[in-house]
């Protein structure tokens, strides 16, 4: 009898162990949609309170729908993607940008959305145009429908101008000459009154330098390129682009910018300016940055070009909801999705404050959520977040990921590599060096990271 | 009539009948080791043959698999991916070839340093194992802090107090020094091994030598250094194994980038971006057996080579 049940009991755990190595399939689990975004909390707060919006304006049609969400981790949101399409359990609606949704759109996990637009009548002059070139990430359709629009700004700590007795730079004729002349009296006052210590922890500027909207703007300005998809060449080696590196290694050598690969300086109260999208605003009141004004991207002029005249490049992204092809309820999602571009849903999205709409009746509107949320800067001029048509003489607007020519599969590598080789600029290695030696040697590292495209 | 069943017999002696009666006899046992088996078969041999099969197709599991043939290791061998194959090759190489011969060496030194039975060397055994037991992500995130250069702590102490110019250690001259120097914190896990090889040295053989005026550094060469070589043997086997294998720390310390100059970009760092980043699974799964065949010929190698090694019972 002993030996009985003991046999039993082995059997039972051998089944329990065999059921433990079964993977459990994620589903629906009943839902009519599902719906995917990164895992970030600001992120999963406005999904959920589209949701509400939608599934109470269903409601009032007299329809029941139950939408779930799906968080991704930030950190591998492509890979697990993969594997989901791989294991047929994608969401119906995936949070995307013009970084993620061109893999996607290639491999066709992404619907094309050009014909619901067109068979929905959508009325296209109602949005910000930019924000639909950057959803045209593949065969320039349509991949992905644009909620919220970025474009960097030059946001200055009035506090920290005020404290070192540097006069607050104002919008007329901002350009990069000016930035830098501002940002070298900021120096010389911080130095002039700190120890040597804070000295190596102020910065006029804080601004990633590695940050593909920055950089590619400044060779783009000196009339070079980093990406040629016609000759399918790289061209950082190239005299332009060996101009616009070595503007911006004095910005780092002179101590204006902080370095590359550093960050936070703003936030800490150690830096006069900040280069940053809106998502910066967020947290300027529980920084204690509490005095701020917004100036646009600086143009670049033609002094500091050392050309005959000026150039504005104003880069800019766009972000959105993708419906995946392999989604069981096209109708609804498509339903949603045409939603979030509704006023409703673009004054949801503004009303965290750190979302600028695409709608742009409520891009210029003095009274939109989106500049009056945050108590701090709801009287402060947010222009500079938008592109108002005073900026079209002077900016040419270009998307900050600039490597649409790239295999889509291998921008995410290209951006990254860059990143690695930029912050390199005045590392040890290359301080003595020219830059000409600099850029030669990211040329051959990229070339060697990304083969041919 | 005879008591003689011919079929039972039969039944017992066929093959088929050997099993089955294995198996009645000893189906408890087999149901106890059928979750490990069935892990291995699934978690194990089939990912394996997949990415053998994968290796001769265009993968990228959204498409269907396609174009079959042996572009996926002419690309890597002489094609668009080869210069990052090659480099993360020699990458690999050097760390092993300089980290291995270091870390074995200074693991020896240091059990033989703390092989007696001391309360103080239990603690320092202690000690020294302790960083083996820090997953290699960790170590990763722990030293990309301390060694930044604006406000790491060693650029701190080295900068504020001792009043040197602050270091970077990740140019790409530096970075490969700096890793290997990072993974050379963890000897402990040798040096557990070299002590427990010095005590299954029968100390008879020191005692006849003593006896026969042997000093302390001819017992060493002697005694310890010879019947030391099995563990010799099968550190160095699992380090070069090891080694061709490096990935988590070097991942996260440099962002998976392979740090400045490609200096830390290994062979499994490439097959990782391969598969993850540009999501080229047919490419990636061929550079993971060309590793396969990497290991495999060095350690085959290893062991037609391994007339050196002395077993105590050949003495």
């Amino acid at each position: 009898m002993k030996r009985k049940i003991v046999k039993l009991l082995c059997l039972i755990m051998s089944v329990f162990m065999l059921f433990g190595m079964c993977a459990c399939a994620g589903g629906g689990g009943g839902s009519d949609l599902i719906i995917a975004h990164k895992q970030e909390p600001a992120e999963a707060i406005l999904t959920r309170k589209l949701i509400n919006a939608f599934t109470a304006k269903k409601k009032a049609q007299g329809q029941e729908v139950e939408i779930r969400t799906f968080e991704i981790s930030t950190g591998s949101y492509k890979s697990d993607i993969t594997k989901q399409n791989a294991s047929k359990t994608m969401a119906d609606i995936y949070h995307s940008d013009d970084q993620l949704a061109p893999t996607w759109a290639k491999l066709g996990v992404f619907e094309n959305l050009d014909p619901y637009f067109a068979n929905s009548n959508f009325d296209f002059t109602l949005y910000d145009d930019k924000a639909f070139d950057a959803a045209k990430v593949y065969n320039g359709n349509i991949y992905y429908a644009p909620r919220t629009y970025d474009q960097p700004v030059v946001i200055v700590n009035v506090d920290f101008f005020d404290y070192y007795g540097v006069e607050v730079p104002t919008e007329d004729g901002w350009n990069w000459t000016k930035l830098v002349q501002t940002c070298d009296a900021l120096r010389k006052a911080i130095d002039a009154k700190e120890n040597i210590n804070e000295r190596e922890v102020l910065f006029p500027m804080d601004c990633c330098l590695s940050w593909q909207p920055i950089y590619s703007t400044f060779v783009k300005a000196f009339g070079g390129y980093i990406v040629d998809g016609v000759n399918k060449t790289f061209g950082l080696n190239q005299p332009e682009a060996i101009a616009a590196f070595t503007k911006i290694k004095e910005l780092i050598v002179n101590k204006y910018f902080n370095r590359p690969s550093g960050a936070g300086y703003f936030t800490n109260g150690k830096s006069g300016m900040y280069i940053m999208s809106r998502a910066a605003v967020a947290n300027l009141e529980a920084n204690g940055t509490t005095n701020v004004k917004f100036l646009p991207y600086p143009v670049f002029d033609a002094e500091y070009l050392g050309a005959s005249q000026d150039k504005g490049i104003m880069p800019y992204g766009a972000s959105g909801y993708a419906m995946t092809a392999s989604s069981k309820n096209k109708d609804l999602a498509w339903e949603f999705i045409l939603f979030t571009l509704s006023e409703e849903a673009q004054n949801i999205m503004g009303a965290n404050g750190t979302s600028v709409p695409v709608i742009k009746s409520l891009q210029t509107s003095a009274d939109a959520a989106w500049r009056t949320q945050i108590e701090i800067i709801k009287d402060v001029n947010q222009d500079a977040f938008i592109f108002p048509d005073a900026f079209a003489s002077k900016y040419e607007r270009v998307l900050g990921n600039f490597g649409k020519s790239i295999t889509p599969e291998k921008e995410d590598t290209l951006y990254t590599t860059l990143k690695q080789l930029i912050n390199a600029i005045d590392s040890a290695a290359y301080k003595d060096k020219s830059v000409e030696v600099f850029c030669n040697d990211m040329q051959r590292d990229l070339a060697t990271v990304m083969g041919s495209f | 009539m005879s008591n003689f069943d011919e079929k039972s017999v039969k039944k017992e002696t066929d093959l088929g009948g050997k099993i089955a009666k294995a198996i009645k006899d000893n189906w408890v046992g087999y149901l106890y080791i059928s979750p490990l088996i069935l892990g291995l078969l699934i978690f194990t041999l089939y990912p394996l043959l997949s990415s053998l099969y994968y290796s001769f197709f265009d993968v990228n599991l959204v498409t269907p698999i396609q174009n079959f043939g042996l572009q996926n290791y002419q690309s890597i061998l002489f094609g668009e991916n080869s210069p990052l194959f090659w480099q993360s090759l020699k990458n690999t190489a050097v760390y092993t070839i300089v980290s291995i011969p270091l870390s074995m060496t200074l693991s020896y030194l240091l059990a033989l340093s703390i092989t007696k039975n001391t309360k103080r060397n239990y603690a320092l055994r202690i000690l020294y194992y302790l960083p083996v037991l820090i997953p290699s992500v960790v170590v990763g995130i722990l030293w990309q802090d301390l060694l930044n250069v604006n406000y790491g702590v060693i650029n701190t102490i080295l900068h504020n107090y001792l009043g040197f110019e602050k270091m970077d250690f990740m140019t790409k001259n530096t970075i490969m020094p700096t890793f290997i120097a990072i993974q050379l914190l963890s000897i402990g896990g040798g040096m557990i091994i070299w002590i427990a090889q010095f005590k299954a040295i029968p100390d008879v053989y020191y005692e006849a030598a003593q006896i026969d005026g042997a000093n302390k550094i001819i017992c060493f060469f002697k005694i310890t250094l010879p019947l030391s070589t099995p563990s010799i043997f099968y550190n160095l086997v699992m380090g070069v194994i090891g080694g061709f294998q490096v990935f988590g720390s070097a991942y996260v310390l440099t962002g998976g980038t392979g740090g400045d100059g490609n200096g830390l970009y290994f062979l499994v760092m490439f097959i990782y971006n391969k598969a993850f980043d540009e999501i080229n699974f047919g490419v990636s799964s061929a550079a993971s057996w060309m590793l396969f065949l990497i290991i495999g010929i060095l350690t085959l190698f290893s062991f037609q080579t391994k007339k050196w090694v002395h077993y105590s019972e050949e003495m």
